[in-house]
């Protein structure tokens, strides 16, 4: 099959477009920037094609795209071949960082979904599509929340999980119009399952960093409150095998869970095990008044910490029988060693404080 | 099985002395009477009479081969004419697969060797190395399968890796500025290597307390051996420490064992399981097993907060902003108080320690036949401050060490009456060693510190005075050439003893190892401390050191339902070769090397 990836360049595009190429099917790239593939462990991911006609399987080539442009900014002629040749889209190509201004998710989330649609609306034959959501897009549920649930009047914790809920409901418009795909919604993506290993320390690791390292000593949350974190090889890997298995699932959502989400309390008894980090007070929302923090703990509260609270307050439960029967005897590891493995991690490589001779050794060991 | 047949033995060699056979023939006689053992392959002689390191006092240790269905796990102990008997029952089945076990780990390289227990090792070697005293076919072929040249190489490795363990750690207490714990592990260090030395020429026996005997009988540089008992003897001052260091290393190094780390670069921190950090307010506490607390000063809370696992200590002594030598003493403490782990940097060396002494000012509060509570009135109702889990395990140590006390003082006796001086001077230093561990144990310290270093570390103990602390510093390193020295030496190890008695404010052990009545009052005590230890945790694991509450464990689950020893009149015995049937793997370096001849 041929594939194009949107977001390839991001953490998980790369490694989705490295299982894809496992699984010997050509692979586009769509970048925003013109760069090098680097893998979630560092190494280069090459591109084997200069040009897309030389596309064949087991290789991968790449070209310059821009979702917030109609077209996805493709030039002409890469346009007309892939309309021609392309079997698959993975459409992860997103806004994930918190704290920007609304019109950058709509503009990224929701504008770059609607003109991917209309691209593929253009093909003369159907090009099938796996959208990647998000499983916050339950919001504030609270409670269980299915693969088939979407909307049940849930709020939003932020503009990107709003974003998120709206692009999927335009995927879903199209899906009812007769265009072939499949939704998966990860959770919080975080380092690999057994090294514990991360490309880029975003979304929950800025606020792992300023908490652990002191600079935040309280914030508010419930300590039953759960969070879902997921591995990246876990969700890249299943991605993948939903191209070879996308006639099961049509017209579905599957949920790349870890399907045992940590509590507030798991979180923070994990981070007890780490002299250096500090375990943060978790103060009832009602009570917890961030004005009255001392004045630098403050700043970082409202410039970082403050994005987080919705993900420290809800109890949603994801259920995921679809996406753990795809993944068939893949089974991850406890979600506390995860989350260990993904602290130890930063803290050999320096993210949580010093960069450390060791580090290569505490990696070999902890595997 | 057939009568002995001595001169088609092919086993005796003319190295060993093996004297009072006719004796031996007479009790293994009473012994057999006394069983009634069915279906029996055959009957060997083994351990130290067999090695010919025997003497008057020793334990004849005999093993009977039978069909099955399985071995038993402790010995039976008779004591016949005055002389103390072991017998063990193996079935066949069970030592060909225990040869196989040891010989699949020589197979299986440097990590499946150090992974062997010294209690695995000893059963191999004392089978490979027995008299047959009733032959069978069976017995030929179990002996042919324990091919001694495979495990010589096997032993070599053991011990070796057993004395560069040792070393590091010595080097680690260097850098840590603890220069009598520091020279304590480098003794322990040289006589593992003097082992492999001997080893090398062919001298497998596994336990350390029969070295001096196996140097002089093996064709060897007979310097080494002085080298190394001079430097053993040795308590270098701090400033002459890493010259003295360096001087054993190179003694190792000619006794064939090489490899020893020496820098803190080296040596990573590891984390310990169970253990959590909360803070308090400004305070930094640490929370071991969700059980005990420990309240950080500001330096060592710097210090703590600097830790990152899997890191060179010589990085987060940096890290910590605190004054290097600070910032050592409080890793050490750290390390002392099993709040971390330490590991060279070949990943496969752990090193643990025990617990900080929890002692409290009321004074020794475990004794062998139970606790003791200062003006306990008649309807008073005692809590105890430390945990249960704590007094209970050092109640099962105490009956341990003081076990192994009177072993050593047997040993004594023995080595005094063949007026081998160097093996008098181990056995009071061994003497010394125990009763430091009793102290330990006394105050409800448990884990309790290496055996290594008791005699290093007993000045934690507030009830203990410096100078007899000091004392026991010097009675450690008691040096022993003539009878004269034994004579003097023994009176300054008995004032020791009876100063420690004092200090735990009662009597030490019965004599178990000579006389029935004692050996049982013995096994009681220890059955009590035992099950109530079990009670507190079926899995009797004592951070992590499964040892020898688990022994105790053994010992208990025998003796249940184990009547036929009753009604023959003997004691089920579990002294000193506790667990001789269990395997796992311990780092040798920290294993006690306490076994019966």
């Amino acid at each position: 099959m041929k594939v194009l990836v949107t977001g390839a360049s991001g953490n998980l595009g790369t490694e989705i477009a490295h299982a894809l190429v496992q699984a010997n099917h050509g692979v586009v790239c769509a970048m925003h920037q013109k760069a090098d593939l680097v893998r979630n462990d560092g190494t280069a991911l090459p591109l084997t094609c200069d040009r897309l006609e030389e596309l064949g399987p087991g290789s991968i080539a790449s070209i310059s795209a821009d979702v917030t442009q109609p077209d996805l900014g493709i030039s002409p002629s890469s346009r007309a071949w892939l309309l021609e040749n392309i079997d698959f889209v993975i459409h992860s190509a997103a806004m994930t960082d918190f704290g920007l201004k609304e019109e950058v998710y709509e503009e990224v989330n929701i504008r770059g979904t609607q003109n991917l649609l209309s691209l593929l609306s253009a093909s003369a034959r159907p090009i099938r599509l796996i959208h990647v959501s998000t499983a916050y897009v339950a919001g504030f549920w609270d409670g269980p929340f299915g693969e088939d649930d979407f909307d049940n009047g849930q709020e939003f914790g932020n503009p990107y999980e709003w974003s998120k809920f709206e692009s999927e409901k335009i995927v879903r418009a199209a899906i009812a119009s007769g265009l072939s795909a499949v939704i998966v919604r990860p959770s919080i993506i975080v380092g690999e399952s057994q090294t514990g290993q991360i490309r880029d320390f975003r979304h929950l690791y800025p606020l792992l960093r300023v908490v652990g390292a002191g600079r935040v000593r309280s914030m508010a949350g419930r300590y039953d409150a759960c969070v879902d974190l997921v591995p990246i090889d876990y969700v890249a890997s299943g991605i993948a095998m939903i191209v070879d298995r996308f006639e099961d699932y049509l017209g579905q959502t599957l949920h790349a869970v870890s399907g045992s989400p940590l509590t507030v309390r798991d979180l923070s008894n994990v981070l007890a095990e780490f002299p250096s980090m500090y375990v943060p007070r978790i103060l009832p929302p009602a009570t917890f008044d961030r004005s009255r923090l001392p004045s630098l703990e403050r700043a970082y509260y409202e410039r970082l910490v403050r994005l987080f609270e919705a993900y420290f307050v809800r109890s949603v439960e994801f259920r995921a029988p679809r996406f753990t029967t795809l993944m068939g005897p893949v089974r991850l590891p406890d979600s506390r060693t995860v989350f260990r493995r993904l602290i130890g991690y930063g803290l050999r490589v320096g993210y949580f404080g010093p960069a450390n001779v060791g580090a290569e050794q505490g990696r070999l060991a902890d595997a | 099985m057939s009568e002995l047949n001595r001169d088609a033995l092919p086993m005796l060699d003319d190295r060993r002395d093996v004297t009072g056979t006719d004796d031996v023939e007479n009790l293994l006689t009473e012994a057999l009477r006394r069983l009634r053992l069915p279906n029996a392959y055959g009957v060997l002689l083994e351990g130290s009479v067999a090695e010919g390191f025997g003497n008057r006092t020793s334990d004849i240790d005999f093993l009977i081969v039978t069909e099955g269905p399985q071995s038993k796990r402790l010995p039976t102990v008779m004591f016949i004419d005055g002389r103390r008997v072991e017998i063990r029952i193996r079935c066949a089945t069970e030592i060909a697969d225990h040869a196989a076990h040891i010989l699949g780990a020589g197979a299986g390289g440097g990590a499946r060797i150090a992974a062997l227990s010294r209690d695995e090792l000893d059963i191999f070697q004392r089978f490979s190395h027995a008299l047959v005293l009733r032959d069978s076919p069976v017995v030929r072929l179990l002996l042919a399968a324990h091919d001694r040249e495979l495990f010589k190489s096997i032993a070599l490795r053991w011990h070796a890796l057993r004395a560069i363990r040792a070393s590091n750690r010595a080097w680690l207490m260097l850098h840590f500025g603890n220069s009598e714990s520091s020279a304590a592990w480098m003794r322990n260090a040289l006589v593992a290597a003097g082992k492999a030395g001997v080893a090398a020429a062919g001298e497998l026996y596994i336990t350390d307390k029969w070295l001096d005997l196996q140097y002089r009988r093996a064709t060897f540089d007979k310097t080494l051996r002085e080298r190394m008992w001079s430097l053993v003897g040795q308590r270098p001052t701090e400033d002459e420490l890493t010259e003295h260091l360096g001087k054993c290393l190179l003694l190792m190094k000619d006794l064939g064992v090489e490899g020893s780390q020496t820098d803190l670069n080296e040596v990573q921190i590891v984390p310990r399981a169970g253990i959590t950090t909360w803070q308090l307010g400004a305070q930094v506490c640490v929370l071991r097993d969700r059980t005990e607390i420990y309240v950080l000063g500001s330096t060592a809370a710097r210090v703590w907060r600097s830790i990152v696992f899997w890191t060179p200590i010589a990085q987060v002594i940096k890290r910590g902003r605190v004054d290097e030598k600070d910032a050592r003493e409080c890793i050490e403490r750290f390390h002392r108080l099993g709040l971390i782990e330490v590991a060279w940097a070949d990943g496969d060396t752990w090193l643990r320690m025990g617990a900080a002494p929890m002692v409290l000012p009321a004074g020794p509060f475990v004794s062998f036949d139970g606790f003791r509570v200062a003006q306990l009135g008649s309807k008073d109702v005692a809590l105890f401050a430390v945990p249960a889990a704590r007094l209970c395990f050092s109640g099962a140590e105490f009956v341990w060490a003081s076990m192994c006390l009177e072993n050593a003082w047997e040993d004594f006796i023995g080595v005094y009456e063949q007026k081998h001086w160097k093996l008098v001077q181990t056995s009071l230093q061994r003497l010394v060693s125990w009763a430091c561990l009793i102290l330990f144990s006394a105050f409800g310290v448990s884990p309790a510190p290496d055996i290594q270093e008791v005699t290093a570390r007993i000045d934690e103990i507030p009830a203990v005075s410096p100078d007899l602390a000091a004392e026991a510093l010097r009675l450690r390193l008691l040096d022993c050439d003539c009878e004269a020295d034994a004579i003097a030496g023994r009176k300054e190890v008995e004032a020791f003893l009876h100063k420690v008695k004092e200090i735990i404010g009662g009597r030490l052990f019965p004599s178990s190892f000579e006389h029935a009545d004692d050996w049982r009052s013995s096994l009681e005590y220890g059955f009590e401390w035992g099950r109530l230890a079990s009670f507190i945790d079926p899995t009797l694991s004592a951070d992590g050191r499964s040892f020898p509450v688990e022994e105790v464990r053994d010992m208990l689950a025998v003796n249940q339902g184990e009547t036929r020893a009753e009604a023959i009149g003997v004691a089920t015995y579990a002294g000193n070769d506790f667990g001789r049937w269990r395997r796992g793997a311990r780092d040798p370096s920290t294993e006690r090397d306490n076994h019966r001849p």
